[in-house]
Parts: C-alpha cells; sequence; structure tokens
C-alpha cells in the first residue's frame, strides 16, 4: 500500500468513525427518553407554555430527522446547546478543559517518562532485587483503587502533616496573584499528581520491560553484542529504539483520555476538570453537557488512534505494507 | 574509560540529588508547609477578611433565584435576598423585628393584606429599596408562573405599591395565607432596576449567572464570586438596613465551599480548611465527633423519608386534573387496609437507631413537628401507633386476605398473592439500608417485596408511569403544611404515562381535597389548623405514605472556633446556621484569638519553595541528558 493511499485510508477511518459517534450521540440521549421530561425530574411542574419554549429551544418540536439535521448543523457551528443553568455547554467545556490538561496531561507525561525510565531498568536488569521490587511495588499501586489511595494521601497530607490542601484547584476568597497563584495552584495539585502520576506508572513500566525483554532475544542485539558493542550502547541505541515501538502506541492512547480526566481522582479532590463535570452532568441528569462530553472524548480518542496509526507507520514501515 | 564514563554519571546524578536537598532543606526550612495569608480587605489582625466558611457535597443548582430548586440555593439566596418576612430563630414564626416587612393589617373578608415596609433601606449597590421592588417582584413570579413561587402565590390576584413604604395584595380568595399571621411568602425580592430589563424576557431572565445581577441583594452578604463546582464567596453588605436594628455582621465574608465527597469535607473540617460542615453519612459524624475542637448535632428540620405505594394509578375513575389510569401498580394497593397493616409493621425506631444511627426520630405524618401550624400526633390511644406484627396480620385477616403457599397472603380480589416491586435509590443510602428490615418485617405478615435499588431519575419515571408499587424517596417541605399537604389531592396526580406531577402516591380522596381547599381559605389560624389536623388524620389512616422518619441535618463545626450560632428552631436539636434565614449568618462570629478557615490562609509550599523544586528538576534533567550525551560521545570516540 503506498504512503498516500495508507494515509488516506486512515484518516478517512478516523472521520468515518467520528460521524458514527456524531449520530450514536443523538440516538442515545433521545433513547433515553423525552430530553424535556427528562430535564424536568425533580423540578416542579412547568406551565405547559414554558415546555413547549424549552422543545422549540432545544429543537425538539421538530420531526425527528429533521431534528437530526438540526443538531448535525449545530454542532458542526460548535453549538453544543447549553447546560441546565443556562451556561452554553461549549464555554463549560472550555473553562473545565484547561484544570484536566494541567492536572490528567502532566500527570499522564510524568507516569511515561517515569515508568519507561523504570521499565528500561528493570528489563536490562532482569531478575534483579530492583527488577523484582519495582514489579512488586508499581503492581500494587496500579491495583490500588485510586480513591482509596486518594483519600490515604489525603489523610497522611493534609491531616496528619497539614502540608497540602484536602482538595480544590484554589484556596476560596483568596485572589491570589502572580507568583503566589501558580504556588496556590500547585499545592493544590500536588496531591492528585502525585496519586495519578505512580498509580499509573506500571500502565508503561510493565510494558517498556516485557517489549525491551522480547528485543533484547532478537538477532540484531546478538550480532550487536557480537561485534563488541558496549552494553550500554546495545541498550541505548539498538533494544530501547525498538522496544519503545509497543509502549508509544499506549503512550499516545493514553494522551487521548487525558481529555477526559480522571472521574474519581476529580472527584476526591474536587479538581474542577472534565471528569468532576461529567460526574455532575450526570448527577444533573445534564444530557447536554454529557452529549457535548462524550463528543469531546470520543474525538480526543479517535485523533489519538489516528496520530498512533500514522506515526507508527512512520517508525515501522512494515506497517504500512500490511 | 569505562570507569570514567560510569563515575561521570552515576555520581553527578547522586551529587545533583544531595545538592538539591541541601538547596531544598534551605529553601524549605522555616517555608516547610507554611500558609501564605490570602490578600483582600484588611480587616482582622493578620490582614485577611475575617471569613466563615460551610461546606457540603451539593453545588448550588443555580444562583439564579428563578432558576434553582435545591436546598442549597435556597440557604444561599437567604443570605444574598430578603424575604418580606423573616421566619423567627426561635419558632418560624414571624420575626418582623427583622425583617423588610414592619406590620401587616389583613382586612377582615380575608382578600385584602396591606404590608408595612422599614423605612430607609438601601440595596447593596446603594439604590433605595421600596415597595415598587416587592410589588415587581411578586406580579413577575405570578405572570411567569416561576415554578419555585406559583404554589405560594397561587390564591394571589395582583400586587400593588401604594406608597413608597407600603404593598397591598389582593387575593382571588378569602385566605389567611397573606395575613402575616404566619410566614407564607417564600418569595426573594430582587431590585426592580437590576432585573425589570427582563420584564417582558422571562428566558433571558432565566438564563442570567453574572454576578453583577445576581450580587444585588438587602440580604447581609452579597454573591460576589461562583467558581463553579468548588466555591461562592458573598462579601458584606456595606449597606445592609439590619445595622440599624442590631443585626451587624459579625464576619467579612462567607464562603461555601464544595466537595464532592464527605471523607474529604471531614479532613477538610479536621485540618481547619473549612469552619462548618454538613455532613450526611451518620458514621463520618460520629468520627468527627471524637476529634478535638469539633462538635457535632443532629438538628431537627421540616424534611421526612417515606415508604411511598402506588395506591391505584391503573384503576382510578376520579379524573380530576386531566387524570386517566395508566400504569400496573398492585390491585392489592388500592386497599387502605393492606397500606395501612404494612404502616403496623414497619418499626420507624428501630429504622431510626439501626439505619440512621440515632439522629432523626420516627416519624407519622408528612406534615412536620416544626411546621408553623398543623402539627398532629395520632392519640395515645390509637391502636394502629405502636409497630406491631401481630395488629397487622389481625387486621390483613380480617380484611380476607388469606395465607397461601410460601407464606405469602392472596388478594382475594385479584387471587393474586401480595408480591410487590419495591425500589430503593441508589443515591441514597439510607434507603438501600432500609430496605433488608422492612423486607423482613413484610414477610412477617404475609407480603412479599422484590427490591431493587435504582437512580433516582429511573424512580421518577416510573412514579410518572405508575409502572411501581412501593419506594422509598423524602420530602424537605415549607414550613407552613400547605405545600406538602397539596402533593396528596386528586389533582397533583400525574395525569398519564408522560406528565409530571407532584402526586407519587397517586392518592386521591375528594372529602380531602374539600378539607385542602378549606384551610387554604380559612381565615382564622385555629379553624385552619384544625383542618390541617383532620386532614392528617385521613392520611395516618389511608396510609398513602409509612413516614419513616423526621430527618435530621448532620451538622459539624469548629467549636473551638467559632461561636454565635442561632439554631432555629431554638435548643440543642435546632439547624445551627438557620437555613430558612440570615439571622445565624449575622450572628456568627471567631471566638477571640482563635485561628479560623479564613485567617489561617491557604496550605501549602511557598512559591520560593516550587521554584526551587522547579530548578532541581531541571538539574537533574539536564544532568541526566549531558550523562547520556557524553557517554554516547564517548563510546563513539571508543
Amino acid at each position: 500500500m503506498s504512503t498516500r493511499r495508507y494515509l488516506f485510508s486512515k484518516i478517512a477511518q478516523a472521520f468515518l468513525t467520528l460521524a458514527f459517534v456524531l449520530a450514536f450521540n443523538f440516538f442515545l440521549f433521545r433513547g433515553l427518553g423525552d430530553p424535556v421530561s427528562l430535564l424536568l425530574h425533580g423540578h416542579a411542574s412547568l406551565t405547559p407554555s414554558a415546555i413547549a419554549d424549552l422543545k422549540q429551544q432545544l429543537g425538539l418540536d421538530l420531526p425527528l430527522p429533521q431534528q437530526f439535521l438540526h443538531y448535525i448543523n449545530e454542532t458542526l457551528h460548535g453549538n453544543l446547546g447549553y447546560s441546565y443553568d443556562g451556561t452554553p455547554v461549549s464555554t463549560v467545556i472550555a473553562s473545565k478543559a484547561w484544570p484536566t490538561l494541567l492536572l490528567i496531561g502532566l500527570s499522564t507525561i510524568a507516569s511515561i517518562v517515569i515508568g519507561i525510565w523504570v521499565g528500561i531498568k528493570q528489563g536490562w536488569k532482569r531478575g534483579t532485587g530492583f527488577d523484582q521490587s519495582m514489579l512488586g511495588v508499581t503492581l500494587v499501586l496500579y491495583s490500588m483503587p485510586e480513591f482509596w489511595f486518594g483519600l490515604l494521601m489525603i489523610m497522611l497530607f493534609a491531616v496528619t502533616f497539614q502540608i497540602f490542601p484536602t482538595g480544590g484547584m484554589t484556596t476560596p476568597g483568596a485572589d491570589y496573584t502572580g507568583l503566589k497563584n501558580v504556588a496556590d495552584i500547585l499545592n493544590h495539585m500536588a496531591l492528585p499528581f502525585f496519586v495519578l502520576t505512580v498509580a499509573y506508572l506500571a500502565e508503561y513500566s510493565i510494558i517498556m520491560r516485557s517489549s525491551l525483554l522480547e528485543t533484547l532475544g532478537e538477532d540484531f542485539i546478538t550480532t550487536a553484542r557480537s561485534k563488541g558493542m558496549m552494553e550500554k550502547r546495545v541498550l541505548y541505541r539498538h533494544a530501547v529504539p525498538n522496544a519503545l515501538l509497543p509502549t508509544m502506541t499506549v503512550t499516545i492512547l493514553s494522551l487521548g483520555f487525558v481529555i477526559s480526566g480522571a472521574i474519581t481522582i476529580e472527584i476526591i479532590f474536587s479538581w474542577p476538570g472534565l471528569g468532576l463535570e461529567t460526574y455532575n452532568a450526570i448527577l444533573n441528569k445534564d444530557y447536554s453537557m454529557l452529549q457535548g462530553l462524550f463528543l469531546l472524548f470520543s474525538a480526543a480518542v479517535i485523533f489519538a488512534n489516528l496520530v498512533a496509526d500514522l506515526l507508527y507507520s512512520y517508525l515501522d514501515p512494515r506497517v504500512r505494507a500490511g | 574509560m569505562l570507569d570514567r564514563k560510569r563515575a561521570v554519571r552515576t555520581p553527578s546524578l547522586g551529587l545533583t540529588i544531595v545538592a538539591t536537598c541541601i538547596v531544598m532543606a534551605t529553601l524549605v526550612g522555616p517555608a516547610f508547609a507554611q500558609s501564605t495569608t490570602p490578600s483582600g480587605s484588611a480587616t482582622s489582625s493578620s490582614g485577611a477578611p475575617v471569613t466563615f466558611t460551610f461546606a457540603d457535597t451539593s453545588p448550588p443548582d443555580s444562583l439564579n433565584p428563578l432558576v434553582g430548586y435545591l436546598g442549597t440555593d435556597y440557604t444561599l439566596w437567604a443570605i444574598n435576598y430578603d424575604l418580606p418576612i423573616n421566619w423567627s430563630t426561635e419558632d418560624f414564626s414571624p420575626d418582623l423585628e427583622h425583617s423588610l416587612v414592619t406590620s401587616v393589617e389583613a382586612s377582615p373578608d380575608g382578600l385584602t393584606s396591606t404590608y408595612h415596609l422599614r423605612p430607609g433601606v438601601l440595596w447593596s449597590d446603594g439604590q433605595p429599596f421600596s415597595s415598587e421592588d416587592v410589588a415587581w417582584t411578586l406580579n413577575y413570579y405570578l405572570d411567569n408562573n416561576v415554578p419555585n413561587y406559583s404554589s405560594d402565590l397561587a390564591l394571589v390576584d395582583k400586587v400593588t405599591a401604594t406608597d413608597p413604604n407600603t404593598f397591598v395584595i389582593t387575593s382571588t380568595q378569602p385566605t389567611s395565607f397573606y395575613s402575616g399571621a404566619s410566614v407564607f411568602l417564600y418569595e426573594y425580592i430582587l431590585p426592580k432596576h437590576i432585573w425589570s430589563k427582563y420584564e417582558n424576557d422571562y428566558k433571558g431572565a432565566r438564563h442570567v449567572t453574572d454576578m453583577e445581577t445576581l450580587g444585588v441583594g438587602t440580604g447581609p452578604f452579597n454573591f460576589a464570586k461562583y467558581v463553579k463546582g468548588q466555591y461562592v464567596e458573598m462579601d458584606r453588605n456595606p449597606n445592609y438596613w439590619g445595622n440599624a436594628v442590631g443585626l451587624t455582621p459579625q464576619v467579612d465574608r462567607i464562603i461555601y465551599r464544595i466537595y464532592n465527597n464527605e471523607d474529604a469535607e471531614a479532613a477538610g473540617l479536621t485540618n481547619g480548611e473549612i469552619d462548618f460542615a454538613y455532613i450526611d453519612s451518620a458514621n463520618i459524624l460520629n468520627t468527627l465527633k471524637t476529634k478535638p475542637g469539633i462538635s457535632v448535632r443532629g438538628a431537627v428540620i421540616p424534611s421526612f423519608d417515606e415508604i411511598g405505594f402506588n395506591t391505584g394509578s391503573a384503576y382510578q375513575t376520579d379524573t380530576t386534573g386531566g387524570f386517566s389510569p395508566h400504569g400496573d401498580g398492585a390491585l392489592a394497593l388500592t386497599d387502605y387496609r393492606v397500606r395501612e397493616a404494612m404502616r403496623m409493621a414497619i418499626d420507624s425506631q428501630t429504622l431510626v437507631d439501626k439505619v440512621l444511627l440515632g439522629y432523626g426520630s420516627p416519624g407519622i405524618s408528612p406534615v412536620q413537628p416544626t411546621a408553623t401550624t398543623g402539627d398532629w400526633q395520632p392519640g395515645p390511644n390509637d391502636p394502629n401507633l405502636s409497630f406491631s406484627i401481630a395488629n397487622a396480620n389481625a387486621l390483613l385477616d380480617q380484611a380476607g386476605y388469606t395465607m397461601g403457599p410460601d407464606n405469602v397472603r392472596i388478594d382475594p380480589k385479584s387471587g393474586k398473592p401480595l408480591e410487590f416491586r419495591y425500589y430503593t435509590r441508589e443515591s441514597d443510602e439510607t434507603t438501600i439500608k432500609t430496605a433488608p428490615y422492612v423486607k423482613d418485617w413484610l414477610s412477617q405478615i404475609g407480603i412479599k417485596v422484590d427490591v431493587q435499588t435504582i437512580t433516582s431519575d429511573k424512580l421518577s419515571t416510573y412514579q410518572v408511569a405508575g409502572t411501581y408499587d412501593l419506594y422509598d424517596w423524602g420530602w424537605y417541605p415549607n414550613p407552613d403544611p400547605n405545600y406538602i399537604l397539596g402533593i396528596f389531592t386528586c389533582a397533583e396526580r400525574p395525569p398519564d404515562a408522560d406528565t409530571y406531577r407532584n402526586s407519587d402516591s397517586y392518592y386521591c380522596n375528594p372529602a380531602y381535597d374539600k378539607l385542602y381547599k378549606q384551610q387554604q381559605t380559612e381565615i382564622d389560624p385555629t379553624k385552619r389548623a384544625d383542618i390541617v389536623h383532620q386532614m392528617q388524620a385521613i392520611l395516618w389512616k389511608d396510609s398513602p405514605y409509612v413516614v419513616k422518619w423526621n430527618s435530621a441535618l448532620l451538622e459539624a463545626y469548629r467549636s473551638d472556633r467559632w461561636t454565635g450560632f442561632q439554631p432555629q428552631p431554638a435548643g440543642d436539636t435546632g439547624d445551627l446556621l438557620a437555613t430558612y434565614g440570615p439571622l445565624s449568618f449575622v450572628s456568627v462570629r471567631p471566638i477571640a484569638g482563635a485561628e479560623t478557615a479564613g485567617s489561617s490562609g491557604s496550605k501549602g509550599l511557598s512559591a520560593a519553595v516550587w521554584i526551587g523544586i522547579a530548578v532541581v528538576i531541571v538539574l537533574i534533567v539536564g544532568a541526566f541528558v549531558v550523562g547520556r550525551r557524553r557517554g554516547v560521545s564517548d563510546e563513539d570516540q571508543a
């Protein structure tokens, strides 16, 4: 398959998947019931005219095919509807995206970097005390429920030692500016960042370790060694670059999930990101918000898949040929 | 060479880390875990505004009084705005001494009420407050049938400002609701000069979220900032009218902090980030009780939980409110004797002890003991008052429900066993914990229930569709019983499977409806209370609800730091923050010399420490990269 054809097919696949998600989103939320009735649950009765207004506002007074076209048209123009409190969904998403990118993005990158480094060391020193102990530690951290680990950290660092705050992103009412504001955000971010980083180390270290072990058994490694190449050079110039390929796929896919946040951690630490927004939208039965969030999350994962496909084909031409 | 390469990279990293630790130790030293004090208006000795921080796990639905509907919204509105008449913190009676309205005169025919306002009141933005504001607000709520207020204003014809300090409410029927004898107008008064631009744009008014609009009120503290999902900040009203009548706020700022789980909230109270916490879990409250400096209480509030029955959505023929039969509830539940027997077989005291861990009290009636009128108890000799499996069995025997196979009774009308669906709600742990007790008790009287836990949303859908038998839910009614009694009227039944109304039991009794209308138009308070008592006696007998308990509001606070709370109602079981009004927020004050959440500032490392950490990270990464390049370069040379 030519490179151009390969690229075209991957991009086309991504767009088709996105189109499917777009349509699926529409029918999923209508399948849950009449959106107006769902919005009204828990509220006092609205007058018939108010319900009619609401239906018109949401485009629900139109026949289903027209509603679908209306929905597609509005979505393509960036109008994702209104949250239950009247705020445009796109505005809420924009305001919540950066806390998520900051916390989940940075902790994911930290997990990836440290995890890969640990995995390389483990694979290289297979069977040693370091390998065995790191395998145990990372697996224990990975298996630990995040909410429990998070609460332990709160009890330890926020209650016992009183070093960091229990949650939130800034100190309420403080109105800091400049460096103080940055420090305030970092203080609030410290515990969730730590929990997320160490909890997901194993995801990368184990893959890197096993991938490296597999690579170290390849003929070209034996050849390199037989040429008298120094061990570190064999490792960093020959083994690691080849072993990174499967890790890279996991890494890029993980980055695709960054935008969806870490719901449990954002809840435990009251971090105002998209994960917490998703949780609140579910609690508040805010279906417009959920529809917008699902679309964004799906788009991010589809995009990450596309990047992984393209990058993989660039790094390993055999993929294109196959 | 090999040794040198090793020696270069490894020790340099080690040295870097050691050097880092030294730098860190130097930087951190006294600054480690230091508290930085927030900036703001300097009114306390530390220079920070005196701030009272209370917290809960419930974010406001909306700060807009045309939109929100949660208890949290009402609590915050009560601080920002004023009702015409406040409830007394003592006993929920009208507190004219501490209200915008100073006196009310009702006409003998019960059709006109004249309200006199406190002169000289200003809005928080400095504009004068007048009867025009009250009349405009009430008429706006009335004209737009605003859901939060439509029930209270149901009998209002119009509201007229007759002079700057007087307004008149004219009602469509004689009634005591607006006479001022009790607090009935649960309506927050909005500034006309701010909101009148939405006179003909109700939809636009519902979309208002900006603090410039919402933050103008006559209350002691006004909305200054809302960081969605994080906190609401309310600053002291510089023009508060209460200063003139001895209601001088003791703090500069109120912060409502939102947590997303109660463990973190409890941790925040323990480490001093917050001063006051509302808690749902009795277990967590009991844990907090053991912490030094923290006091707790289970405050009695007008709220209850019930096990409700589908009393006949599929079988009723009364078409009031456009009702048509729908759903598939069990036929046996249309017989009040089956419901009454189930009520007799459910032990409220055990549920309070085992599920609420003693917080709360056994329930009798939907009209709560703290209601402003009409509190009712069945007579002490009422044979059905006590929990009695034997009496419940006798009642069912007498009604012809004979015991069938597997110890399940048979309905003589339908020939079907008494097997019912029973829904609990996943969002309320107490409903789930209640179910095993109820299931066991009912099995002892020959009734089998299939317990299913579902979302509140799903249950609401089932209730509208009439596809349920039993469920567990609750209400938080107004202090006046009119609203909660109204949900049992025929017109409140969902008329079809798709239309929401307030009734979740489908109870319909024309005799009860007649009394409901009578109490609305009875001017004499004593006679009205009598009618309300009669209605509750009917509900007790017909049992559309088994009131499990009168709920408690679980509160924990830093008693080593704060004092001056005004419980509502007065006493050891009142709500400390008196969330039906602002008065407790006005009087709460820090204990002299005590640290508070506001004065202790933010927890964490200082900016200097973070800069140090950043430098260390850069050094480590730099050393790693340089070491790697040197290593590779040396290899290449080799």
